[in-house]
């Protein structure tokens, strides 16, 4: 009897402690009918559960607010070279990635000037293991000697297939000419100098600095139960504690005039690149220059590829983008002119058109334009629900950059509140010669 | 090379591991695998659909598929294929090119063309309520193409552009030499784009000409993925379609044999100064994607350089050496015989070529372990299901499955080919389709050829 005693005292103990270690928190679903869920872990990690359970796979990502601008001065490269790392105190380089095939799944990594992301996709019956490795990354990286410096030598490698692309050293250039001090202007993979500069206690400096709870955010997309997936995070990430993190802030003084810069190199055609800069992706004329990224270059019936491309034919390709940028965004046009001679004309007629549609004249924004891009956008919406990797990549990133996924979800509904005023006036406000960096590649000797 | 007999010895098999491979084996093919809600139907018309129904989001894909590649291109004329694809959506009957632009863009979709070596491709996506518009738009541009001079002229100063763009990567340079040089006279051999000359030289009658000889119902398929009701697609389409031409081109394309490229290895040799790493290509005729050996062959790749990360190559290149970021072989997909090649970029090209034909030799005559198999056959396994995740996944896999001609039983049947493989069959396939020292390697670098210093090969330049 004593004994039956005992077992039924332990039985409760065990559920009292569990209950005690393995408490989780609620999950919300912050916005009706949208299968997202989030919740925060005592420890600071946020987890954000989108659930697709249209096909049996989970990509399941963890993403750190660290990225190529909290590298450290002359030693540009370190968040990229870091994420290259995967020794941990239990397994082995590249073991991890063995298991992930092993179960046909499939894994990666990458880096951006804000973030890190490591991305496994499984069958939802093995997505658990991606997460166990997850956390191992987080608490037991190590990063042997011999193992550092033949990953340098790898990253030193992957920077030469940029320098060996016809436009990256253009693009270097151009965001050195562009950005005075936002470490924006250093590229992500590091210069070829400050690679070699890193030293292994850099690296371990930045994992212990910046890899934390507090400082990540775990994505779960795909076939996953929402309470299921959230407890198997909290088995393997509720226990890790927490670091404060600081982050740095960054302000690009204001421009003091038009830049511009000509370079010359072996390739087939010229290169023109303009680029103004413009405000935080938090800002709401972040949404405005969208549409007018959209109404300039998305599609064969957007503004600038028919008139540059297909009308008159000066322009081999062209394209407007606004960059999704923290701090000091960025809007700028890229173009291929069909020869040397054309390349002022292509430049002038990128100005034309943004002259165009700020006026009120007969070329001036129509009903049916407006109409497009926002036809656009919601078709966009579903098209990229369409897969729970790039699901997942969107929550992450929104995750990071703003922080607010209201600013992903609501995305359409803003879209749809702009004006043609409100166009009208962005276009003013940024894209003024005061305010505009140049930078044109000739092909050699032509 | 030397070190071979010590791998031998060194290659054990670890009991545990394998047992634990083979349960997860067991247990991904009993839980991956459901019929998938595909079909394949002829319409009285004489048109082949394949349709994957789902109603995971309200959007529709579908795709026509020609047997009107780059292969079927006359001499003289290559890039006929390419031209005459781009066309389709540069003027019809009833719409202009801006038009059709303008029509599918209006609602968020997009219709694109692609063409291949064995096939040409018209693509549209659309929100499921706009439906009828694709299929309006499909079957126009296929059917109602006009291909008036001034729009020839338009897309062959594009491609043109194009082709002058491809000469600034390395990595496309070499590529296109591999083809040329690995499979001779056959027409697989010459770029897709053609050439500047051959581009030129093509007319419209050329074009009219392609176009009425393949662009036919009996010439191609068509590729339907979404959210659809199937009675009411087939309905659509047996009405669209109805009036296109029929008729079966008589272009026998000869078989690409495999084996090895020459009586003794071969290279090739392009010099690019101002490059900081070199661009390296080592190929070998392969198998066709038909080949019964199709399996084998893909299997023992995935051990040798499939995986990047993980793979013999990999490992010996990237992770021992940090020889080179990327690193990997393949067997090129093609319909009438392909090509293995195992390719990299590096700074050191003499030591990673050594490193590569040192691995292809060791598999060539050692072959792989009974691990290295079971971790090959559950990663085909479990990965399976990513070929039908994203609805333009599920249009490739149909389209693959009708160009190949795997069956529509394909899905179902994909494990059970996978289990068969035995570590013999691969073996056997490594043996077969790996010649190190008789392939052909090309070079694209910044390091004089002397340097370079390759055992036994004879340059061809």
């Amino acid at each position: 009897m004593k004994n039956v005693y005992k077992f039924y005292l332990l039985i409760i103990s065990f559920f009292i402690v569990s209950t005690f270690l393995f408490a989780t928190p609620e999950l919300k679903q912050p916005f009706p009918n949208y299968p997202l869920y989030e919740t925060t872990l005592k420890n600071g990690l946020r987890v954000i559960i989108y659930v697709d359970s249209a096909v049996p796979v989970v990509s399941s990502q963890l993403w750190y607010n660290v990225g190529a601008i909290y590298d450290l001065p002359y030693k540009s490269g370190m968040s990229h070279l870091l994420e290259h790392m995967d020794n941990t105190k239990h397994y082995k380089a590249r073991q991890i990635s063995a298991i992930v095939d092993s179960l046909g799944g499939e894994d990666n990594a990458f880096t951006s000037s804000l973030y890190v992301c490591y991305w496994v996709d499984l069958s939802k019956e093995f997505y658990e293991t991606a997460l166990k490795f997850g956390a191992e990354r987080m608490v037991n990286l190590v990063i042997p000697k011999e193992k550092f410096l033949s990953e340098r030598q790898v990253v030193s490698e992957e920077r030469r297939l940029g320098e060996n692309q016809p436009y990256d050293k253009m693009w270097e250039q151009f965001d050195l000419l562009f950005y005075k001090f936002h470490p924006y202007r250093n590229p992500i993979v590091g210069w070829m100098d400050d690679i070699q500069r890193i030293e292994l206690t850099d690296l371990l400096n930045h994992y212990h600095n910046y890899y934390t709870p507090l400082n990540a955010v775990c994505v779960i997309a795909g076939a996953a139960e929402p309470q299921d997936a959230l407890t198997k995070v909290e088995k393997y990430f509720g226990n890790i504690k927490s670091k404060p993190v600081t982050h740095p802030i960054f302000n690009e003084p204001e421009q003091a005039g038009e830049q511009r810069m000509t370079m010359s190199q072996k390739v087939s055609l010229p290169v023109i690149a303009i680029g103004f800069h413009t405000c935080d992706v938090t800002s709401p004329d972040y949404y405005i220059l969208e549409v007018l990224e959209a109404l300039l270059s998305r599609g064969k019936d957007s503004r600038l590829y028919k008139k540059a491309v297909y009308e008159k034919q000066y322009a081999q390709q062209i394209s407007a983008s606004n960059d999704l940028e923290r701090d000091n965004g960025r809007f700028y046009f890229f173009a291929m002119p069909k020869q040397t001679n054309l390349v002022d004309s292509v430049e002038k007629l990128i100005y034309d058109e943004l002259s165009n549609i700020q006026s009120l004249g007969k070329d001036s924004i129509t009903n049916e334009e407006m109409q497009r891009v926002k036809n656009q956008v919601i078709a966009n919406e579903i098209f990229g629900k369409d897969s729970g990797r790039s699901m997942g990549f969107r929550i992450g990133q929104q995750a990071i950059t703003t922080g607010n996924l209201a600013d992903m979800v609501e995305y359409p509904k803003r879209i749809e509140a702009v004006t043609k005023d409100e166009i009208r006036s962005v276009i003013g406000k940024y894209f003024v010669p005061k305010n505009r960096t140049v930078v044109t590649l000739l092909p050699e000797g032509k | 090379m030397n070190n071979i007999k010590n791998q031998i010895s060194k290659i054990k098999m670890t009991k545990k591991s394998s047992k634990l491979v083979i349960l997860i084996m067991l247990f991904i093919s009993s839980v991956c695998f459901a019929t998938l809600p595909i079909s394949r139907d002829s319409l009285d018309i004489g048109l082949k659909v394949l349709a994957y129904q789902t109603n995971r989001l309200p959007l529709i894909e579908m795709r026509w598929v020609a047997y009107a590649g780059s292969i079927y291109d006359p001499v003289g004329k290559e890039g006929l294929a390419n031209v005459t694809n781009k066309l389709l959506t540069h003027g019809t009957k009833v719409r202009s090119a801006v038009k059709i632009s303008s029509d599918i863009e209006f609602v968020g979709g997009a219709l694109s063309v692609g063409t291949s070596y064995d096939y040409a491709t018209l693509h549209i996506r659309v929100l499921s309520k706009n439906t009828d518009l694709a299929f309006d738009m499909l079957s126009d541009v296929l059917l109602n193409s006009i291909f008036s001079d001034s729009e020839i002229a338009k897309v062959k100063n594009e491609i043109i552009g194009n082709i002058k763009q491809g000469c600034d990567y390395p990595y496309d340079v070499g590529w296109d030499k591999l083809n040329q040089l690995l499979y001779k006279n056959h027409p697989y051999g010459h770029t897709i784009d053609g050439d500047t000359i051959s581009v030129t030289k093509i007319t419209r009658k050329d074009i009219i000409d392609f176009y009425n000889k393949y662009y036919t119902v009996d010439n191609g398929f068509l590729v339907v993925a979404g959210d659809f009701d199937k009675t009411d697609l087939l309905k659509k389409i047996t009405n669209k379609f109805a009036t296109m031409r029929k008729g079966k081109p008589d272009t026998p394309i000869a078989s690409f044999e495999s084996g090895p490229f020459a009586p003794k290895s071969q290279g090739y040799y392009i010099y690019q100064p101002e490059l900081t790493q070199s661009y390296v290509f080592i190929g070998v005729p392969g198998i066709a994607e038909t080949s019964p050996d199709y399996f084998p062959a893909r299997v023992m790749n995935f051990v040798l350089g499939g995986s990047p990360l993980t793979s013999h190559l990999g490992n010996a290149v990237r992770e021992t050496q940090g020889l080179a970021y990327d690193v990997r072989s393949f067997f090129d997909r093609r319909l009438y015989g392909g090509a293995f090649v195992a390719t990299t970029q590096t700074v050191n090209p003499k030591k990673a070529i050594g490193i590569m034909l040192d691995e292809i030799t060791k598999m060539n005559q050692i072959g792989a372990t009974q691990d290295e198999l079971n971790r090959a056959k559950t990663f085909y396994i479990g990965n399976f299901p990513f070929n039908y995740d994203a609805t333009r996944d599920k249009v490739d896999l149909l389209q693959n499955m009708e160009i190949y001609h795997k069956g529509m039983d394909y899905p179902e049947k994909f494990t059970g080919y996978i289990e068969k493989v035995t570590l013999n069959d691969i073996n056997q396939a490594a043996k077969k389709y790996l010649y190190p020292n008789n392939y052909l390697l090309v070079i694209v670098t910044n390091v004089a050829k002397d340097s370079l210093q390759v055992q036994g090969i004879e340059w061809l330049n």
